[in-house]
């Protein structure tokens, strides 16, 4: 019986993981809310809304609030996306970013921005990056195959970042806007600053739907560990696994980066530093990783409000800066392994 | 009782034939060994039977329904199956990995937790490995390995049990581990289809083997019938002495055809 | 003296338009032969000035920024002259007696182009009046102007001192396109501050050109927010940020700020145009003033 108590401990100790993660959240959310350039003291804040007027509360609900919902989508969007798409290919090493969905995304996104379509329909926005995202995933399968090495992986995601990062400075050079050249480093290094309530109805009902798709393909994950045709075998539908998977990330990483550039590394970051604490099942990381990455985010784009302030350190660069080190970190590991 | 079976299936493959008028039928309470060698087609025959792949003619039936119109789940409920090497692509724990095989059993599955947990003892007890049940499956060894995929098969509680190549590259005593868990089980599992390359302990364990050469079924039957110098020499290009001990066929082979001896 | 002010700024402007429009009447001076006939200029604010104090007949090229006229006082005006890239090699195919570059600008090459024999004048990006001034002055002399300089910098001194009388000064958040404002240091700033605003971003301390938080602007509770005009030609994330809905929202409440709009040609580039920025900016200045004053 000392068995079945290990078995609830190790549920015990999930359990726990998720109401930590989800605290944090919930803490740096508010704290994202409550510290900005501009200090507006908590008892401000707070009297600010309860009286429900003011300069204040405008600032709070016109610029605060939205970006603190973004950075919470996104970086969830973009932790589970790594979660899924790492136990999809079964290779730590898939992060959107760094195979390319996340440059796909950028791409699609800045079609539709420069050709002008998404001014007539804003909903144009999420989809083209969607597009770009479902496009690469696809790409990826057709260059790495199906069950792709580390090498193999990387070499298809330098690939496909390469020809999107080329497109989109290439769509920019064509696009008559003067000021094209300095909108390139938002697409490719995002930036949650100045995002609206609009950007919030755009993005967050798609990376709702996301998640909540990535958030049921935990089993056949778990399954897909023991390989393709062992998982078929246990009555997994790998295409149906593979379709909702694709659709799931792009609807995640698509609409994130529709409304704030690429931000990269969280879904390298977050899954690596969790898996351990979830016994290594693909499964579990999911639900812990949307919240790992909604932490990281919204501590990361507390942060870049205090660094830098002149310049305005974008988002994209911190957590690259961040991720960087853990890329190289991996493959040093993975080496190791060999 | 599940019965699988196979009529007249071929496979081709960029023009070549990679399993040429496959007619058997499985499922009787039997431990069948499917011998032949390397590139004889036995992996890709197990895969066809699973539904994994598409024969480009011919027909596989589970319990006389064509495999390709029952869903995976169903198939999943009345086969297990054991891929070579027994891979596992994280570092999960035995109990984990074993835990896993309950994924086949379909609906029932989050109804009962403590029938879960039940039978997850019964499967790690019944393969030896309540000490290894922590222990993470990459850093197993071959045999424990693979005792692991077993206990995960019993864990799934699937009848018929397809197992490809479970005994090649381990030592003997795991060897016997595993072919003798096949025979324990039987009565449980029902029936046992396992890809084999040591022709002996292929005639040991098994009441009946399939012979495979370059896509065909050479012969099926008991294993003295089908062990025999002639299948041997043809198939394996082997001169081999024959004996039989105990009613089964035991083996020596020699280089063949030129006849050198080894 | 204020209700003179508009009128006095419109013959000004009246009367320096007039005299471009008689340029053909104009006597050119002593040494003729000394004057360029073949004049190329490669960058947008070099044109800008080229273009007001030259004949045209002496220009034979100008930058192909210089037609678009969201960013050019003159994109009429520049119909039928050569549109150059700032190319070293298409510079000198032009054969070109004299060429004028902005230094700060990475193209064309200075150095190629002394190399290659060619008659250059440099002139620095102007980023106040004094500097503006002698980059007209250094124009004038070259391109053998006889009144036309004079007369853009008797105007822009008339203006500043006009400016002088006046002491209500409110408070003034420049915001431009990428979140950027404008410091001191340069010559959006030195319009501003010049037609009587005070620049939020001296408060804060930014410099010449920094980024500039939404939030920082509205906690301030400026009277104006100056941006450019947005342009409808093609979409910019630049833009957009000037049109965050927060200031749609914080206009329909009670805050006192105006929107100031100024065309982006009127204060881009140093020269002729500034004119009709500081008038823009003194005008709406005043116009705030005076409803204060009838507040108080």
């Amino acid at each position: 019986m000392i068995e079945k108590d290990k078995n609830k401990s190790d549920e015990i100790n999930y359990f726990i993981l998720i109401a930590v993660l989800s605290g944090l959240v919930l803490i740096l959310f508010t704290s994202s809310i409550f510290l900005g350039t501009t200090s507006i003291s908590i008892k401000k804040s707070l009297s600010a809304v309860s009286a429900l007027e003011g300069l204040y509360l405008t600032i709070i609900l016109e610029l605060r609030l939205p970006r603190a919902i973004l950075a919470l989508f996104m970086g969830a969007a973009l932790g589970i996306s790594g979660a899924a798409l790492q136990g999809l290919l079964r290779n730590p090493l898939a992060e959107p970013g760094l195979i390319g969905v996340s440059g796909a995304s950028a791409l699609g996104s800045v079609i539709v921005f420069y050709t002008g379509l998404s001014v007539s329909y804003s909903f144009a926005l999420p989809v083209g990056g969607m597009t770009g995202a479902a496009l690469s995933i696809l790409l990826l399968y057709f260059l790495a195959g199906k069950d792709p090495s580390i090498l193999k992986l990387i070499l298809a995601g330098v690939a496909i970042n390469t020809l999107t990062g080329a497109l989109t400075v290439l769509a920019l050079n064509l696009s008559p806007n003067p000021y094209a050249a300095y909108e390139v480093f938002f697409w490719l290094l995002g930036s949650l600053e100045n995002t609206s309530v609009n950007h919030v109805f755009l993005a967050a009902p798609c990376i709702c739907v996301g998640l909540i798709i990535l958030a049921t393909t935990g089993r056949g994950l778990d399954a897909l560990t023991l390989g393709e045709d062992v998982a078929r075998s246990l009555g997994v539908g790998l295409r149906n696994l593979q379709a909702r998977i694709i659709l799931g990330t792009a609807l995640c990483v698509g609409a994130s980066v529709s409304v704030a550039g690429v931000v990269g590394f969280v879904g390298l970051i977050v899954p690596h530093l969790l898996r351990p604490a979830v016994g290594h099942s693909p499964g579990r990381l999911l639900i812990v990783s949307g919240l790992g990455g909604a932490t990281l985010t919204l501590a990361a784009d507390i942060s870049v409000r205090f660094i830098a302030t002149g310049q305005g350190l974008q988002l994209g660069v911190l957590t690259a800066l961040l991720g960087a080190p853990f890329f190289i970190l991996l493959v040093f590991k993975l080496r190791e392994d060999d | 009782m599940t019965h699988l079976s196979a009529k007249d299936v071929n496979l081709k493959r960029s023009g070549r034939n990679i399993l040429k008028n496959i007619s058997l039928s499985l499922g009787s309470g039997e431990l069948v060994g499917l011998i032949g060698p390397n590139g004889a087609g036995k992996t890709t025959l197990l895969k066809v039977l699973l539904g994994l792949i598409e024969p480009t003619s011919g027909l596989v039936q589970l319990n006389n329904i064509p495999i390709s119109k029952v869903s995976r789940k169903s198939v999943a409920s009345h086969i297990g199956y054991l891929a070579q090497g027994s891979p596992c692509h994280w570092p999960l724990t035995v109990e984990k990995v074993v835990e896993l095989g309950y994924l086949s059993r379909g609906k029932a599955r989050n109804n009962d937790i403590a029938s879960k947990l039940s039978l997850l003892n019964q499967a790690i007890n019944k393969l030896g490995l309540s000490s290894l049940r922590h222990r993470l499956v990459p850093t197993l060894s071959g045999g424990e390995r693979t005792l692991t995929m077993i206990a995960r098969c019993l864990m799934g509680g699937s009848p018929l049990l397809l197992a490809d190549e479970p005994i090649t590259g381990l030592d003997p005593g795991h060897q016997v581990d595993v072919m003798s868990n096949f025979l324990d089980h039987i009565s449980e599992i029902n029936g046992v289809v396992a890809v084999l390359h040591d022709l002996n302990i292929a005639a040991q364990y098994c009441d009946r083997l399939i012979l495979m050469d370059q896509g065909a079924i050479v012969s099926d039957g008991h294993p003295k019938d089908v062990l025999t110098s002639k299948n041997l020499i043809e198939v394996y290009g082997i001169v081999a002495d024959i004996s039989l001990k105990d009613g089964r066929p035991l083996v020596i082979g020699h280089r063949g055809r030129g006849g050198h001896d080894f | 003296m204020r209700p003179n002010l508009a009128l006095a700024s419109k013959l000004i402007l009246v009367s320096l338009f007039a005299l471009f429009v008689s340029s053909n009447n104009f006597v050119l001076a002593k040494s003729e032969q000394k004057i360029p006939q073949r004049i190329v200029s490669t960058n947008l604010c070099v044109d800008q000035l080229v273009l007001s104090l030259a004949n045209k007949e002496q220009i034979l090229s100008v930058s192909y920024l210089s037609a678009d006229k969201t960013i050019s006082l003159f994109s009429e005006r520049v119909e039928g002259l050569q549109k150059n890239r700032g190319w070293v090699e298409e510079i000198f195919m032009m054969r070109p007696d004299l060429v004028i570059v902005n230094e700060d600008s990475p193209r064309p090459s200075l150095r190629h182009l002394k190399k290659l024999g060619l008659n250059v004048l440099s002139l620095r990006t102007a980023n106040n009046f004094s500097e503006l001034k002698k980059n007209i002055k250094k124009v004038s002399r070259v391109v053998g102007d006889t009144g036309k300089g004079k007369l853009i910098i008797s105007n822009i001194d008339s203006k500043l001192r006009l400016e002088n009388g006046d002491d209500y000064s409110p408070l003034a958040a420049i915001l431009l396109p990428r979140g950027m404002t404008a410091g001191e240091g340069s010559l959006i700033n030195e319009l501003v501050v010049s037609a009587g605003f005070k620049n939020l971003a001296h408060d804060l301390k930014i410099g010449r050109q920094a980024r500039i938080n939404l939030e920082e602007i509205l906690i301030a509770r400026p009277d104006f927010i100056i941006t450019p005009e947005t342009s409808t030609k093609f979409p910019s994330l630049a833009q957009s940020m000037l049109l965050h809905p927060v200031f749609e929202e914080t206009r329909d409440k009670d805050y006192r700020w105006k929107h100031l709009e100024v065309p982006e040609r009127a204060w881009l580039c140093g020269g002729l145009p500034n004119i009709y920025a500081l008038d823009l900016l003194i005008k709406a200045r005043l116009k705030f003033g005076r409803r204060v004053g009838q507040h108080d």
